[in-house]
């Protein structure tokens, strides 16, 4: 390119990094001052200590016993927990919270749920992500009638226990009436983190912890089911935030200062605990009830407790509103229009507004208050507390769009962002021109120049927003206007600098910048390889072996038995006809180690160390070798490739070997004619993966597109023989595996719908049940971890398209995709685990183009000072890139779509079933006479070296096989071939023949085997002996229970 | 043309050809929007005028034929090296994909009516299902969340979800066309290549900011809807009801969604009702919407059927309203066990709107509670057979196959209760149950 078009180009360019630097900055500022997000509250917990279990486990049961002497007027707690927990206030469940891998938080109005005398606060935490043992910390108060607050907080005094210790048939775990005296006590425990990673919360506490003194009131005509009030309040000019509790007796619309801010569409309510529904339908107050409500006096005790409203069964909700965008200094008005349905429009309003010492504003409705349009003062029926209500229930408000909430919302966007763009603009190009003429430079290598300025500012905007993503930080913790602040002030730095560079720098030839030398380099991959592998051997077999780790196992065992992959199941010898070459790696690493959980884990072990590795040199080969280094050393911390390194099923062999067919096919026909030996590489890859995994068959006509998108218009390669004899080969072995699969299928005996029954590509888009065509884009391309290479990804790859090796990785992974969107009917995030190279690959070659382009503005005429911005800039985001890419130094999990539950091993600590821990408790447990239930029962046998005596699914939802060759034919379970129970008749029947039943079932969602009727009755029936990750373990007495007590 | 040239050239023109067809067959004969439930619309049944409900047939003017008419003639262009004919046939294409999807959700109110009501009945049936019938256990995979339509933004929202197969063929097509259009195809000869290059940009200019106009020009009125609604509800708040009517009526005006939605009509009653004005068709339209009034759910239907009104757009709002009623109200009778009088209800539902899903699935299992076994299987097995919903499909299949049971009918059952495996093969304890039940011997 000429040094014409070249500087033609580079205007170009600067113009966009100035560009996207001002929308940067806009978003910084709507973020600030036009739309800031939710608030964020951190609570304060005092004297509370975290507490655990008494055994440092998965689960925790917590409970906390209170005596109320009094009604209560108010009640509220506050809890943390690790991962997730679930609160229950006398048996009742009064909420759920889960975020995978941090310490989730919420603060509840519990007043409904607590009555005059004995009352239980009981959480569940169950963990999720590994390591450590599931822990809570909670704090709360109450108040009684005339009495004062009194407090609790967790700490050794509170009982604890890893299963739910209820009384069989009897009281619940969480229920008021259970004797928890033998429970044990809670273990007061530090935590050990140095960035704590408890969640703020969205409402500010202050609301929880003291009473509304508003008033009830109505308009002049006290039976009108329409009424608007008005009232006004003074606001000082230093303060915190503003939060509106309002409470009615029907849909109402809000206006602040003219705004239209709150709109309602239905009434409230909250359903109260302990009431009975009358036919009456929800509570109302009728006309006839108004001379009791104007009494002041009738918050009396009977009044107040929900238990003594007999024919109500919901009342009115205070809820909170954030106002503060919408309040000034001085005085503000509130209009409140109520529509109720056939009871009085009435209505309890209070303005809470923080003030600089601490302290507190109220503004609350009361005769001040004026009723619309007629401006009479509105009357006062009494307070909160009052009847036929009592106390209301007190929420954080959801608020529903308002008419227009989009325009209202949008239109200052717009607005900010086309002011800050066209402002910084203008700056750019006024600054430039006088850059030029300090310097006599022209006027398009002055504007670049400038742009170049703006790069230190854009680099330390992005670490900022990356920054709001780490859970250990607040949501807004930089939105504010010092850090805006900053950000202008580091711009205008920047341009001072440069003036005063000018003077003292020419403009003079770039000095070339010796490249590192080729041992250092080696050092430097070497590093990061043994870093990797250090990362990935770590705790290799902290976590159970899984289900299918077990199921190549038992293939593996038939590899040294019998030469082949097969295993037993029931009567049936089955063959393996998927995954065939796993059984091999396997059954080799055993043969060294022995039946051991290491020898199952290291051939995981091997192959994404070597990933590691390969994935610099293709990096290197197809890039060059920053490239190369930095996808190799973000795959390094990459957290599902450590994960899938300590797991013994396919994926990290798939990837290693599918990867070694995209860089060799690559390597044969990215220029010239084909090459064979890459191409014969390529091929003996892509068998390999194939029979690793069949769904790497879809690499084929990825590959077909690729090559016509690389060399399109260029056909000559269709006529090299050995292309096709290569393609043969490969379809011979696919069609082979294929015919193979599908003759041992046995589906004819088996009933129900599992993978094996998918043995070639379909149309997925005609099935509505699972077709997703966004699940892919959801898994692979953004959570976290990936989210910014996706962003280059996306936004980069048709501005480098000229770029071979990025257009060639781009088709092959959008083709891949796309073809597992639409042609294999399941969707799992393994499936694209051989994908993740190609998204690193191509993410980050994208990335340094667009980093070469920055450090590289200005060509060989800029003066060094422009040099020095070049390459900080593009070191600030090479720095960037890596933060955002590595999640042991931030913890970016807010990233993801599904944040709270991210995709399995898609972030560090997730920790799958835990078998192991179940069955050896089994078996160290377990007596003559006893029987084991198992839903995975190949994980018992693994671990026990017992075979359990029945499986479960009495939920069919897993396939099942009919099994003549036993003495009394019957259904078994696909993994091992035990007797299978499907429904609680059949489990009634096997409690009836044993003394005892153990059972392991799994308790998530996830890996559902129980129907509600089974469930209710272990529930009712069974002990839960067990609880570890996502398993448990129920005893359940046998026919002879009875007589045995 | 030499010889080095003609083979790739033919094999690029096959690709072409071959691209196209597809393409344009998919923008005939697949879903351009994907309704919840039933199995509409493809492409050639969507068409531009406005959206009647019911059964749809193939129209000359509708999307499909004209995208696909469009392909035809860009691949034709394409073949005949027509560059800047081909980049504004696709530009053409990508304006007919921009307009289609604001058809459904900003222009055409009727069709956007369709889609709420059936992802509400998706919604009705699935809960039904869960109180009332030998439940599958799991949650439907296919059902949309609540589907909120209150903002232009939600509007646009739901266009994006609801488009389908279709919508995305001709997407690509436009997009390869302009692509192909711009660059200069497959020329070689370097003058051909700079004066096809040279309108590229602007080809892409006029097909981005094509679309962006078409965007803008479909959502201004509704828009202005949205804003002429807050200023009603402000001026309501302020006492001021005159004006409030006013931006109500002139929001209907604008937009045709909000003409049809009973919940404004509702709004002008509750003004009409501050105005102590009680014989007005919006209040009768309020009073009946009350919650209040709603427990009795007869009261309220007697009260809309006391409305009189010329305007037949109200009026239509008011029967659809009457329907959606009598399914409520059949809904409560077969959780009250007066499986007779829910068929009686479910019935005048169907009378209302002959094309309510809901209705008719409620009908099915209202005539197996009353023992008219024929009827449930017939109706059961009719509406699975119109319906896409592959959750809602396998429980109405076994819906007949518990009624075919009942008749003796085994081998018909079994055939029911096997398509409904088929449809849904994920959980499914109903239908596997019912073909494989669990053994009586088990040792």
């Amino acid at each position: 390119m000429s040094a014409t078009g070249r500087l033609r180009s580079d205007a170009r360019f600067a113009f966009a990094l100035v560009t996207v630097t001002a929308l940067v900055l806009a978003f910084f500022i709507c973020k600030t001052f036009v739309d800031p997000g939710p608030r964020q509250y951190a609570l304060d917990f005092g004297k509370a200590q975290w507490i655990e279990p008494p055994h440092p486990g998965a689960a925790g049961y917590f409970r906390e016993t209170l005596y109320i002497s009094k009604p209560v007027v108010r009640g509220w707690v506050q809890v943390a927990a690790t991962d997730h927990f679930l609160l229950y206030v006398n048996g009742t469940e009064v909420n759920e919270t889960y975020f995978g891998a941090e310490r989730v938080t919420g603060i509840f109005d519990i007043r409904p749920w607590l009555i005059q005398g004995k009352n239980v606060i009981a959480i569940y935490a169950p963990r999720v992500f590994a390591p450590g043992s599931s822990q809570v910390r909670a704090s709360g108060g109450y108040a009684t009638v005339g009495g004062k607050e009194i407090s609790f907080v967790s700490d050794g005094t509170w009982r604890a226990s890893n299963t739910p210790d209820g009384i069989v048939e009897s009281y619940q775990w969480d229920d008021p009436m259970l004797d928890d005296t033998f429970w044990a006590m809670a273990r007061p425990e530090d935590v050990r983190e140095r960035f704590s990673t408890v969640q703020a919360v969205e409402v500010p506490p202050r609301l929880f912890a003291s009473d509304t003194k508003a008033q009830w009131i109505c308009g002049p005509d006290p039976t009108a089911r329409n009424g608007s009030f008005s009232g006004e309040f003074d606001l000082p000019l230093i303060r915190g935030d503003s939060w509106l509790q309002l409470a009615a007796t029907g849909a109402y619309d809000v206006l602040i200062n003219g705004h239209y801010v709150i709109w309602q569409p239905g009434a409230v309510r909250t359903v109260m605990p302990f009431s009975t529904a009358t036919v009456a339908g929800p509570a109302t107050v009728s006309s006839m009830q108004l001379p009791g409500l104007t009494q002041q006096n009738v918050t009396a005790t009977e009044a107040q407790l929900p238990l003594q409203i007999p024919t109500t069964v919901s009342v009115p909700t205070l809820l909170s509103y954030d106002i503060s965008r919408w309040v000034h200094a001085g005085s503000n008005e509130v209009v409140v229009r109520v529509r109720a349905d056939n009871t009085p429009a009435l209505l309890l309003a209070d303005v809470s507004t923080a003030t600089s010492g601490g302290g507190e504003l109220r503004a609350i409705t009361d005769r001040t208050w004026q009723a619309l349009p007629g401006h009479e003062a509105a009357t006062e029926l009494g307070g909160n507390g009052s009847a036929p209500w009592g106390w209301l229930p007190q929420a954080p408000a959801q608020i529903p769009e308002t008419p227009a909430a989009d325009l209202v919302k949008y239109g200052p966007w717009l607005l900010g962002n086309l002011a800050v763009v066209t402002a910084m603009l203008l700056m750019w190009l006024g600054s430039a021109r006088l850059l030029g003429g300090a310097m006599g430079l022209g006027r398009q290598q002055a504007l670049v120049l400038d742009a170049m300025l703006h790069v230190p500012m854009l680099a330390g905007l992005l670490i900022c927003w990356l920054l709001t993503f780490d859970i250990r930080l607040a949501e807004d913790w930089c939105y504010k206007p010092l850090i805006i602040a900053g950000a202008v002030l580091v711009l205008v730095g920047c341009r001072v600098v440069a003036f005063v560079g000018a003077a003292v720098s020419p403009v003079g030839p770039m000095r070339p910048i010796s490249p590192a030398g080729r041992y250092l380099k080696i050092a430097a991959f070497a590093v990061v390889v043994m870093g990797g592998f250090c990362l990935r051997a770590w705790d290799l077999n902290g976590m159970s072996l899984g289900s299918d780790e077990v199921t190549m196992i038992m293939n593996a065992k038939g590899v040294l038995h019998s030469g082949y992959p097969h295993s037993v199941r029931g009567t049936y010898d089955r063959l393996l006809a998927t995954y065939e070459l796993i059984p091999y790696s396997l059954a080799a690493s055993s043969l060294v180690f022995g039946n051991t959980e290491f020898a199952y884990h290291f051939p995981a072990l091997v192959f994404a160390t070597l990933t590691i590795g390969l994935i610099g040199l293709v990096g290197y080969r197809m890039f060059d070798w920053r490239v190369g280094w930095i996808a190799s050393f973000i795959y390094a911390f990459f957290p599902p490739g450590i994960a899938w390194a300590r797991n013994g099923f396919y994926p990290s062999q798939e990837q290693f070997l599918s990867l070694i067919t995209f860089w060799t096919f690559y390597e044969a026909m990215s220029a010239g004619p084909l090459k064979r030996r890459f191409l014969t590489w390529s091929a003996a890859g892509f068998i390999l993966s194939y029979l690793s995994w069949e769904g790497s068959g879809f690499l084929v006509p990825a590959l077909f597109v690729a090559i016509l998108a690389i060399r399109w218009g260029d056909f000559s390669w269709m006529r090299e023989w050995h292309f096709w004899r290569c393609f043969f080969v490969m379809t011979v072995v696919v069609l082979s595996q294929l015919s193979f699969r599908q003759l041992t299928l046995d589906d004819y005996l088996g009933v129900g719908y599992s993978l094996s029954d998918i043995t070639a590509p379909t149309l997925v888009y005609t099935d509505l049940l699972v077709y997703n065509p966004w699940y892919y884009v959801h898994v692979l391309f953004f959570p976290e971890v990936n989210f910014v290479l996706s962003l280059f990804l996306f936004l980069g790859f048709l501005f480098c398209w000229r770029n071979k090796a990025i257009r060639y990785l781009t088709v092959t992974l959008f083709s891949l995709e796309f073809c597992y969107s639409n042609f294999l009917p399941f969707y799992a995030p393994r499936y694209c685990y051989n994908a993740e190279t190609l998204v690193i690959l191509c993410g980050v070659g994208i990335f340094f183009a667009l980093r070469d382009r920055i450090a590289n503005m200005g060509g060989a005429l800029a003066p060094g000072w422009q040099r020095a911005f070049g390459w900080t800039g593009a070191a600030a985001l090479t720095i960037w890139l890596l933060l955002a890419t590595n999640e042991f130094a931030v913890k970016s999990y807010r990233l993801s779509p599904d944040a709270e539950n991210p995709a399995l091993f898609a972030r560090p600590g997730y920790y799958k079933t835990d078998h192991r821990g179940a069955a050896r408790f089994v078996e160290q447990k377990r007596q003559p006479g006893d029987a084991v239930v198992a839903f995975m029962p190949h994980m018992y046998e693994f671990y026990t070296n017992h075979t359990p005596e029945y499986s479960i699914n009495t939920f069919l939802n897993e396939k099942m096989m009919y099994d003549g060759g036993h003495l009394s034919p019957q259904f078994i379970d696909k993994f091992r071939g035990c007797p299978l129970i499907r429904s609680l008749a059949e489990l009634q029947d096997v409690q009836s023949r044993y003394r005892r039943l153990w059972i392991l079932v799994p308790i998530r969602d996830d890996n559902v085997a129980l129907s509600p009727d089974v469930l209710t009755y272990l529930t009712r029936e069974g002990r839960v002996a067990y609880e570890s990750y996502r398993e448990q373990v129920v005893e359940l007495d046998g026919a002879n229970r009875f007589s045995d007590r | 043309m030499d010889k080095t040239t003609r083979a790739p050239r033919r094999l690029a023109l096959t690709v072409a050809w071959v691209t196209a067809l597809g393409f344009a067959g998919a923008a005939m004969v697949t879903k351009w929007v994907n309704f919840p439930l039933s199995k509409q619309l493809r492409g050639m049944d969507f068409a531009l005028g406005a959206y009647r409900e019911g059964p749809q047939h193939p129209h000359i003017f509708s999307f499909g034929c004209i995208a696909a008419a469009l392909l035809l003639v860009g691949v034709m262009a394409y073949t005949l090296r027509w560059w800047r004919a081909l980049g504004w046939t696709g530009v053409l294409l990508l304006w007919v994909a921009t307009l289609a999807p604001l058809k459904a959700t900003m222009i055409d109110a009727g069709l956007l009516q369709t889609l709420a009501v059936e992802a509400s009945q998706q919604q009705l049936a699935a809960a039904f299902t869960q109180a009332a019938l030998p439940v599958n256990f799991g949650s439907e995979p296919t059902q949309n969340s609540r589907l909120n339509l209150n903002t232009v933004e939600d509007r646009l929202t739901a266009a994006w979800e609801f488009v389908h197969g279709g919508w995305w063929a001709v997407v690509c097509g436009g997009l390869l066309a302009v692509g192909y259009g711009a660059k200069g195809g497959f020329e070689r000869k370097e003058e051909a290549l700079r004066q096809a290059q040279g309108g590229g940009a602007a080809m892409w200019g006029w097909a981005l900011g094509g679309a962006f106009g078409i965007l803008l020009i479909c959502c201004i009125r509704p828009a202005l809807a949205e804003w002429d609604l807050m200023r009603a509800h402000s001026a309501e708040a302020r006492g001021d009801l005159d004006g409030a009517e006013k931006a109500y009526r002139r929001a209907m005006q604008l937009d045709g969604w909000q003409r049809i939605d009973i919940d404004n009509y509702s709004a002008l009653g509750c003004l009409d009702e501050a105005r102590g004005h009680r014989d007005t068709p919006e209040y009768r339209v309020y009073h009946a919407q009350l919650p209040s009034t709603q427990v009795d759910v007869m009261a309220s239907i007697e009260e809309l059927e006391r409305v009189r009104t010329n305007d037949a757009v109200f009026q239509s709002v008011v029967r659809r309203r009457e329907a959606e009623l009598y399914t409520q109200f059949a809904r409560q009778l077969y959780g009250l066990q007066a499986y007779g009088a829910a068929v009686t209800a479910s019935e005048n539902g169907l009378e209302r709107d002959p094309y309510s899903l809901l209705a008719k699935y409620y009908l099915g299992r209202d005539y197996f509670m009353i023992g008219k076994y024929s009827d449930a299987a017939a109706i059961s097995m009719n509406l699975a057979t119109a319906l896409a919903d592959p959750t809602f499909r396998a429980n109405l299949y076994s819906d007949a196959g518990d009624a075919y049971t009942r008749l003796g009918a085994y081998e018909q059952a079994k055939v029911a209760y096997r398509l409904s495996y088929k449809y849904d093969y994920v959980l499914n304890l109903r239908g596997l149950a019912a073909l494989n039940g669990p053994g009586e011997d088990l040792q």
